[in-house]
């Protein structure tokens, strides 16, 4: 037995543990900061950075300096930055693999940084794929037309169902003309009805027995028939001819109402008119908001994720999808069952923490109670608030968040925001409309229901509004820099509902109804302008054609007086 | 590496007992083919260092067995998981998860437990099979290998100088 046991291996056991502790002790630090700074990588999908990592056992506690992460769609800057995380450990439930973290402070928090060098992590570059011809980007907010056209020029572009008429009529009348000259060469002419005249006096000399007479009077009822045979033809064509006249002059009637509906419609579709300006909100506001809130959601998220850990079904059968595989390569991972716990604890919980956010405006202090993945343990749903007042051009702000997720059936996140005092700046271009500043009282809130579904609304009221006037010298330009001037407040009402993967943004305000009561009158006149103007156009552009169907209709005319003249002079023989 | 190998060839040849260097096998086999960092893996470590095996074949042995490990670690997690959530044992799992000291050891990991599961079952056969092929090689082919072309070939190595320094 003795030759079995080697108790020199006792001390060789106790060395190489030694050895294992103190490295664990000196290099923990360094330890923990390459798991926060891979971990962060794998889930944020760029690179999150740590400047150091202290940490302490006696009492347990974690003690972060400069984290940094990375905007994964904008690797040149950093989505957040963090000057100093301290963080208290229960030592307690580390024995379970449980993270339990009572305190939490977090100091120097910044958002939207700039990076010294890109943070993007190879293979995870996103290209935005480029837009499809015709295709949009997002909803956008269409800009009023604020160009009062040439009508000329409007003319160069735009077909006139009225000319086209009216040129359809002259090739129409052109192609009767020919016809009915063509038919009217084929009917009895002059020299047809002089030899009608010449066989009735042959009748009338000769013979005179009643033979003789007997014979001419069959002859005279010859002629006759066949005189009136010729009479039904002339009129059959006659007939034709009126008919066609008759359609042709309708429809070159009808050529002044075409103008007329041409004008209408073109008078619409250019002429000035307050309608073109019921969206200044949109053109002024549209794209920040279409953006905060498309900023807004991206980040909410790429947050979701983490708000619910993935249960690890016990019964699920042990297929592996590919990600899963890829997985398994790495060698000694695998799944960790969960089994039914007799003091359940989350994985990970931060249950009070304090922050202090830096903007530029100055320091928001805040709180953040119950960050976990699992809420149905903790029995309370995560929550966020961060205020600040007399910041830099803003009085007072404030922003709750509550992400609850401690049941499914209830789960929906709310987000309220409110603001005083918030200096707005510069919006607009300086040619068409710029407000030069403001200052906003906001109010917003913002539901997800089950995660999915954004129901978002926001006020906004402007007050000390300051509008600047347009260096464009057009008039309508002009009007509108006139009224906006008198404009001193106005309110916004903005909301985005719908899928978080596509939703419906909408933005309104009573300035469109001020502007739009302002400018009733500027384009009044302008229109009367305007439409003098198109009309002529009109009438320059369709009046040789107009004037040559009459005269080419008078053609078809003298048409129907020589047929007139043909029947005349069968009836005279009769 | 030489020098390992050198080793190896040196204890094969050696007094050394058979059931020494098939223990160590053994245990090098638990060590391969567990995750490293499992708390198991401590009380191996500790038997390593108090019973007489032989060092030179477990470090070998540690280096084909977790060789091995990475291209069956799917096998692992499979027969991991389908031992975790059998039902008939469901209970005997959620004691043992209530329990700090097993919780530590990662019991509930599927590749941990496939992989614990598996050396433990193939520890006694290695054991014994090892411990014959030992025997056999040493009855039968040691002289034999001694006197063919291939290890006149060796003895002119680097390797065998390295192994004769050693002995």
């Amino acid at each position: 037995m003795k030759k079995w046991i080697r108790i020199k291996g006792v001390a060789a056991f106790a060395v190489i543990t030694a050895v294992l502790v103190l490295f664990t002790f000196l290099f923990a630090d360094r330890l923990v900061k390459k798991a926060i700074e891979t971990t962060g990588t794998l889930i944020v999908g760029a690179r999150v950075e740590l400047a150091d990592a202290d940490l302490s056992f006696f009492p347990a506690g974690l003690s972060l300096t400069g984290l940094a992460v990375t905007n994964p769609d904008a690797p040149m800057r950093n989505a957040v930055e963090a000057r100093r995380i301290a963080l208290s450990i229960e030592t307690a439930p580390l024995f379970f693999r449980k993270w339990i973290l009572p305190e939490m402070s977090a100091t120097g928090i910044r958002f939207d940084t700039e990076r010294s060098r890109s943070g993007a992590v190879a293979g995870k570059e996103k290209a935005t794929p480029p837009l499809k011809p015709g295709e949009k980007d997002g909803k956008t907010f269409s800009l009023p037309s604020l160009d009062m056209k040439d009508p000329r020029k409007i003319l160069e572009q735009e077909p006139l169902a009225s000319l086209e008429e009216a040129k359809k009529i002259q090739t129409d009348i052109k192609q009767l003309e020919t016809k009915y000259k063509e038919r009217i060469a084929a009917l009895p002419d002059e020299a047809h009805f002089k030899a009608y005249e010449d066989r009735i006096k042959a009748l009338k000399s000769g013979k005179s027995g009643w033979k003789a007479l007997l014979s001419k009077a069959s002859d005279l009822k010859k002629i006759t028939d066949e005189i009136e045979q010729d009479l039904g033809t002339i009129k059959t064509v006659k007939k034709d001819l009126e008919t066609d006249i008759q359609t042709l002059k309708t429809r070159v009637k009808a050529l002044p109402s075409l103008a007329r509906a041409d004008y209408d419609r073109l008078e619409k579709k250019y002429g000035p008119s307050a309608t073109g300006l019921d969206n200044v909100t949109s053109l002024l506001f549209g794209d920040a908001f279409k953006g905060k809130v498309a900023t807004a959601v991206k980040w909410y998220k790429k947050i979701q994720p983490m708000l619910e850990k993935k249960k690890t079904d016990k019964n699920a059968p042990a297929t592996e999808t590919k990600e899963e595989a890829e997985v398994k390569r790495i060698r000694g991972k695998g799944i960790d069952i969960a089994f039914t716990e007799k003091r359940p604890l989350p994985d990970f919980l931060i249950s009070n923490g304090s922050l202090e956010v830096e903007i530029p405006a100055g320091i928001l202090a805040g709180t953040l109670k119950n960050v976990t993945a699992q809420q149905p343990l903790v029995g309370r749903p995560m929550a966020l608030t961060l205020s600040g007042k007399k910041l830099k051009g803003i009085d007072s702000v404030a922003l709750t968040a509550i992400l609850d997720r401690v049941s499914p059936k209830t789960a929906g996140d709310r987000f309220t925001f409110s603001g005083t005092g918030i200096g707005i700046k510069p919006v607009g271009s300086e040619d068409s409309l710029r407000m030069q500043g403001a200052s906003a009282a906001v109010t917003g809130k913002a539901d997800i229901s089950g995660g999915t579904t954004l129901d978002a609304d926001l006020t906004a009221k402007l007050t000390q509004v300051r509008f600047a006037t347009s260096t464009d010298q057009g008039k309508l330009q002009q009007a509108l820099s006139r009224s906006l001037k008198e404009v001193k407040a106005f309110s916004i009402q903005g909301s985005a509902s719908g899928p978080l993967d596509d939703y419906d943004l909408s933005i309104s305000s009573d300035l469109d109804t001020i502007l739009k009561k302002a400018l009733k009158n500027a384009t009044q006149e302008l229109s009367v302008e305007f439409g003098k103007g198109l009309q002529a156009a009109i009438k320059e552009k369709t009046g040789s054609a107009f004037s040559a169907t009459g005269s080419d209709l008078g053609g078809m005319t003298a048409l129907d007086d020589t047929l007139a003249q043909k029947l005349q002079d069968g009836k005279n023989l009769m | 590496m030489i020098q390992l190998v050198a080793n190896l060839l040196k204890l094969l040849n050696s007094e050394a007992e058979p059931a020494q260097i098939s223990l160590a096998l053994c245990l090098a086999m638990v060590l391969g083919f567990t995750p490293l960092f499992s708390l198991h893996n401590l009380i191996i470590l500790f038997i390593i260092c108090v019973v007489r095996v032989n060092l030179s074949a477990c470090l070998l042995g540690w280096a084909i067995f977790s060789g091995i490990a990475w291209l069956i670690d799917p096998l692992f997690h499979g027969l991991g998981h389908w031992i975790l959530t059998l039902p008939s044992l469901e209970g005997l799992w959620t004691s043992l998860y209530n329990l700090s000291l097993f919780r530590l050891a990662r019991f509930n990991n599927t590749v941990v437990m496939g992989s614990l599961l598996t050396a433990l079952v193939l520890f006694v056969p290695l054991f014994l099979v090892t411990n014959r092929l030992i025997a056999g090689y040493r009855t039968h082919l040691l002289a034999w290998v001694d006197k063919s072309r291939l290890m006149k070939i060796f003895k002119a190595s680097k390797i065998y100088d390295v192994y004769k320094a050693l002995a």
